[in-house]
């Protein structure tokens, strides 16, 4: 009975502690879990996966000042510079005559004023059954050369497709957008 | 009787100079022409190049010309536009670029070729209705705008339409 009176103020004294450690351990994760709801609101509108990330940290890579693009005149000059290279001259015999379906006719193709080595096609206009394809190099003309088909004697009205090809893959490159409507093949017999 | 004889005579000599003189009057020289091959010969632009800026913005190049070194005058008789690669030509003055959803494939087409304007009006379709005339040795610019909603994919050097100028001589 004597011991159990002796031990009362020591009992009390350790509530005491375990309220005060109780009480800071609260505070403490009060302090932290407003801390991580503040930081919620200021991450609002990104990723969720970045949500639960806390803090900041610069990108290493990051600079002063804005993203700017190239300006409209640098723009406008790449493209020119590009256009300028891709220019197309188209030159032959806008009616080329073979004296027969298998005889060389006149084409009379110049390949000049290009960057490229070029491919001339010629296309019968009623079925574009291809009738010609040839190609030529730079500085190079073909003055005469023969037809793929035998075609029988008549006039053949034509269209005609040029295509710029580089000289180191032979990919075509850039097809003229141009037809000549007066391309007529001659054979005569 | 001598002096009838003398008279024909001299009547008939006239005559054939007066004869001799009539045809020499009226002699034809032939003028004969050959006419060589006539050469087809322009300079044109493979490519016409498009770049939508980081903003929406829509930039051509302005230096794009077609060049008539034929032996006469030219003219462009057609010219026609079309859609490839999954893109539409649609109506130039009808797309609004500010409100269209983006990311679809339409592109309208303006072009301003030696005093004449031409739009696209539809689905390979444009209101290009006359001929362009190019004199010997002439370059003529061809001026061209293009209009196209904001593009949610960025595209590197894509063809999105081909556009076909058709010649004939200018007769």
């Amino acid at each position: 009975m004597i011991q159990a009176k002796q031990q009362q103020p020591t009992d009390k004294k350790r509530e005491k502690i375990l309220v005060i450690i109780l009480l800071v351990v609260f505070v403490l994760s009060a302090l932290l879990l407003s801390y991580q709801l503040m930081s919620l609101v200021g991450a609002k509108g990104t990723h969720p996966e970045k949500v639960h990330k806390i803090g900041f940290r610069a990108d290493d890579n990051s600079t002063d000042g804005t993203i700017k693009g190239k300006s409209k005149k640098e723009i406008i000059a790449a493209l020119n510079k590009k256009v300028a290279e891709m220019y197309n001259t188209i030159t032959m015999n806008p009616n080329p005559i073979f004296a027969d379906g298998k005889a060389k006719g006149t084409l009379d193709i110049i390949n000049i004023k290009n960057h490229y080595p070029q491919v001339y096609e010629i296309y019968l206009k009623d079925t574009n059954q291809m009738i010609y394809t040839g190609g030529v190099e730079v500085g190079h003309k073909i003055e005469t050369s023969n037809l793929l088909v035998d075609l029988p004697k008549g006039d053949y009205t034509c269209y005609l497709k040029v295509y710029l090809v580089d000289p180191a893959t032979g990919d075509r490159i850039g097809m003229s957008p141009s037809t000549p409507d007066f391309l007529k093949v001659t054979v005569l017999s | 009787m001598k002096k009838l004889l003398a008279v024909l005579l001299t009547l008939t000599l006239i005559s054939a100079n007066l004869v001799v003189a009539f045809a020499a009057d009226t002699s034809t020289v032939p003028v004969n022409l050959t006419v060589e091959p006539q050469i087809f010969s322009i300079t044109v632009p493979t490519v016409l190049l498009i770049t939508q800026t980081s903003t929406g913005e829509v930039q051509v190049a302005d230096n794009v010309v077609i060049t008539n070194n034929s032996a006469g005058p030219v003219k462009i008789t057609d010219i026609s536009t079309t859609g490839v690669n999954g893109w539409s030509t649609v109506d130039y003055d009808g797309l609004d670029v500010k409100s269209a959803k983006v990311g679809i494939k339409n592109v309208g087409f303006l072009f301003k070729i030696g005093g004449t304007e031409t739009k696209t009006t539809g689905a390979d379709l444009n209101n290009f209705a006359s001929s362009v005339s190019i004199t010997k040795g002439q370059s003529i610019p061809i001026i061209y705008d293009a209009k196209l909603p904001a593009q949610s994919t960025a595209l590197v050097n894509t063809q999105v339409a081909e556009v076909v100028f058709t010649f004939g001589w200018d007769e």
